[in-house]
């Protein structure tokens, strides 16, 4: 790790000498606490990232960045832990170590299940756009925000959002992106994220366009999707083929937007684990700022492969959830928000996940103060009201998170 | 609704030279919204937030506006925390999306965000850009004439339409005679009797022979709390390129 710190250390001050670059970044302390099983649990985690653009030209320009993080407090967690007992009473022991991952100094993973949160130091983004007359190319590693949904989007494929921290930024994937304007009120976007093989490799291509005061746009996509079967700890391969799309607009004074996506799932394996199959996934959402400034939002979101049933999840619903491979547990889910500028420094606000499906919730209340000129401090809790073996349930453990950003 | 919002403040610096005849208020207002709308500019601009408990937040930002205000862009410079954040109107900010530099994403945004506060100022998104509005959203009588921060003033009341959007039910404005300048404004918002807060406009300078006022400042009266915007730099009537106002430009 030392010596990677001063590689890139090594990196920036090469690049510094040679020629004027823009340099900017945030280092960013969190502080979690959680509730769990009666005990109180701490982790924190230390993140410094360091970005540097230039303009080589008109037509030239580069960006990238670094991330490194520390994480420190209980670095161990066992997701059984987080299961209904008549979910892990499923599971077999042989493979139950599986089930516990660890974060923190020079602790690799356990188990074959991804983790995110390693103490790591990585190349986030590095990209360069090119700007010619009739389009432009982003190549490299870059963020590739997709859809139109606050809490969910259900046309991307190439990121993983925290439903309870919705905006935060998500790292950058290896793509060759074209952006082609087409008159006034079109444009066509083409992604291809690489995979090992051309099969695996994401193509996805979008027509966007005005129509009167919305914005609308349709897209196909093609990518390979692995689900893991957690009864066996397999992983699964399958062709994703998504057609979609999704608008923004204004309708009677409220802000409007929907996105939606058919995905034809097919095993390129010989495995086909059952409830994977053809699924809908669908938004819709409104907003309102009132004169006071207070600010309302509604999310709905339908995913038709996920159970409506709660006494119907199973082990790989639960973890496809925690893993990402699924961007939810229940069928229906709706997500609220409200927020109030308290004070000129101050926003206060409340959030929620409400599981339509099983009745359950997530509560997020928010705060968010500018401490200091290019000082923020964000604090926010979760708790969750639903009995044990739905979505949002009790004993998944209440909590919150500080979390200063200081930028520069 | 035609709101204006950035670039269009400007509007409340420019100064033209009056007439020999009496307007009436139709045509005073109908001055005033004129002022706002140049043909194309380009500024620097410096807004310094100052909270009831005397703390201070400064930020920088360009502004680029074009066809009489009907297209306009605003790009952030500082501090760290909002730069390279952009704002992009068109259509008499009718539509309007915003560009968040750190996750590279551009939104849409439904036209009741300008009733949000901008930066957490106290400048709504509304008051930056009122030229429009003045016209469309509200009913204009002179009420009499008055000297106000030294100046020979009409003193204006503006009534909002019933079917109007504005976040204001009353405004009372004072116009120099002179050159049509609004060197006051007070703001009402939900009681017609009480004033939410004012804007004072000052330090009108000669700029690229456009009298141009250089210093705003808007005071809360229910906060406690004030807002100062200073021009840097500007320059008006220059070429800009349609191209700069599009959705493509703003990932740049």
């Amino acid at each position: 790790m030392t010596k990677q710190v001063f590689t890139i250390l090594l990196l920036l001050a090469s690049l510094l000498s040679a020629q004027e670059l823009d340099i900017y970044g945030y280092f960013e302390p969190q502080y979690t606490v959680l509730n769990f099983k009666d005990n109180y649990y701490n982790v924190s985690s230390n993140k410094l990232r360091l970005d540097i653009a230039k303009d080589l030209s008109d037509r030239v320009s580069f960006g990238a960045n670094f991330d490194y993080i520390t994480y420190h407090g209980k670095t161990e967690w066992n997701m059984l832990d987080y299961l209904p007992t008549n979910i892990t009473a499923q599971v077999p022991s042989m493979i139950k170590p599986y089930f516990v991952f660890n974060f923190g100094d020079m602790v690799s993973n356990i188990g074959p299940m991804y983790v995110d949160r390693a103490d790591k130091i990585f190349l986030d983004n590095a990209y360069v756009r090119l700007a010619f007359d009739k389009f432009d190319l982003t190549v490299g590693k870059q963020q590739l925000p997709m859809g139109t949904g606050y809490t969910w989007n259900p046309t991307d494929v190439f990121n993983h959002k925290d439903i309870l921290d919705p905006t935060y930024e998500q790292p950058g994937q290896n793509a060759i992106k074209l952006e082609m304007p087409l008159g006034d009120r079109f444009s066509l976007v083409s992604i291809l994220a690489a995979g090992e093989e051309w099969k695996d490799t994401a193509k996805m291509l979008k027509l966007k366009s005005r129509l009167g005061h919305f914005d609308v746009s349709v897209m196909g996509l093609s990518r390979y999707w692995t689900f893991t079967d957690y009864y066996s700890f397999q992983a699964v391969d399958y062709k994703r083929d998504l057609i979609g799309g999704d608008l923004v607009g204004e309708l009677l004074s409220l802000g409007v937007w929907a996105e939606g996506a058919y995905n034809m799932m097919e095993s390129k394996s010989d495995i086909n684990i059952q409830s994977i199959k053809d699924h809908w996934e669908w938004l819709a959402g409104i907003d309102y700022t009132f004169e006071s400034g207070l600010y309302v939002m509604g999310e709905y979101y339908h995913n038709s492969m996920a159970k409506s049933d709660w006494q119907n999840y199973d082990l790989n619903d639960w973890m496809w959830m925690f893993s990402s491979e699924m961007k939810t547990l229940s069928q229906d889910q709706f997500s609220g928000l409200v927020q109030y500028p308290a004070t000129d420094l101050i926003t206060a606000g409340l959030s929620t996940i409400y599981s339509i499906s099983d009745g359950s919730a997530a509560l997020v209340p928010m705060i968010v103060y500018s401490v200091f000129q290019d000082v923020e401090l964000t604090v926010f809790g979760n708790y969750y009201t639903g009995k044990n073996g739905r979505c949002y349930a009790q004993n998944m453990g209440n909590g919150g998170l500080a979390r200063l950003r200081v930028y520069f | 609704m035609k709101l204006k919002i950035i670039p269009l403040f400007l509007g409340f610096f420019i100064a033209i030279p009056s007439f020999a005849a009496e307007p009436t208020a139709d045509e005073i207002i109908k001055k005033v919204n004129d002022l706002m709308n140049q043909p194309s500019s380009k500024a620097t601009m410096e807004m310094t937030i100052t909270t009831s408990s005397g703390d201070k937040r400064t930020f920088e930002y360009l502004t680029y506006s074009k066809d009489k205000g009907e297209k306009n862009l605003m790009i952030y410079e500082s501090p760290q925390r909002v730069k390279g954040q952009k704002i992009l109107m068109l259509n008499n900010a009718d539509d309007i999306w915003s560009y968040f530099v750190r996750t590279k994403r551009v939104r849409k945004l439904a036209t009741h965000a300008k009733k949000q506060k901008m930066e957490g100022s106290d400048f709504s998104y509304e008051d930056m850009g009122a030229s429009n509005a003045f016209l469309t959203d509200f009913t204009t009588t002179i009420t009499g004439s008055e000297e106000k921060e030294g100046y020979n003033c009409y003193k204006l009341e503006l009534n909002r339409k019933p079917d109007a959007s504005s976040a204001y039910v009353k405004m009372v404005m004072w116009v120099v005679k002179e050159n049509f300048v609004p060197v006051v404004i007070d703001y009402y918002k939900d009681d017609p009797d009480r004033v939410e807060k004012s804007l004072y406009q000052k330090e009108i300078k000669v700029i690229d022979s456009i009298p141009t006022g250089t210093f705003m400042e808007m005071v809360n009266r229910n906060d406690n709390t004030n807002t100062i915007m200073k021009i840097k730099d500007i320059q008006y009537n220059i070429d800009l390129d349609d191209d700069m106002f599009t959705e493509r430009e703003l990932k740049k």
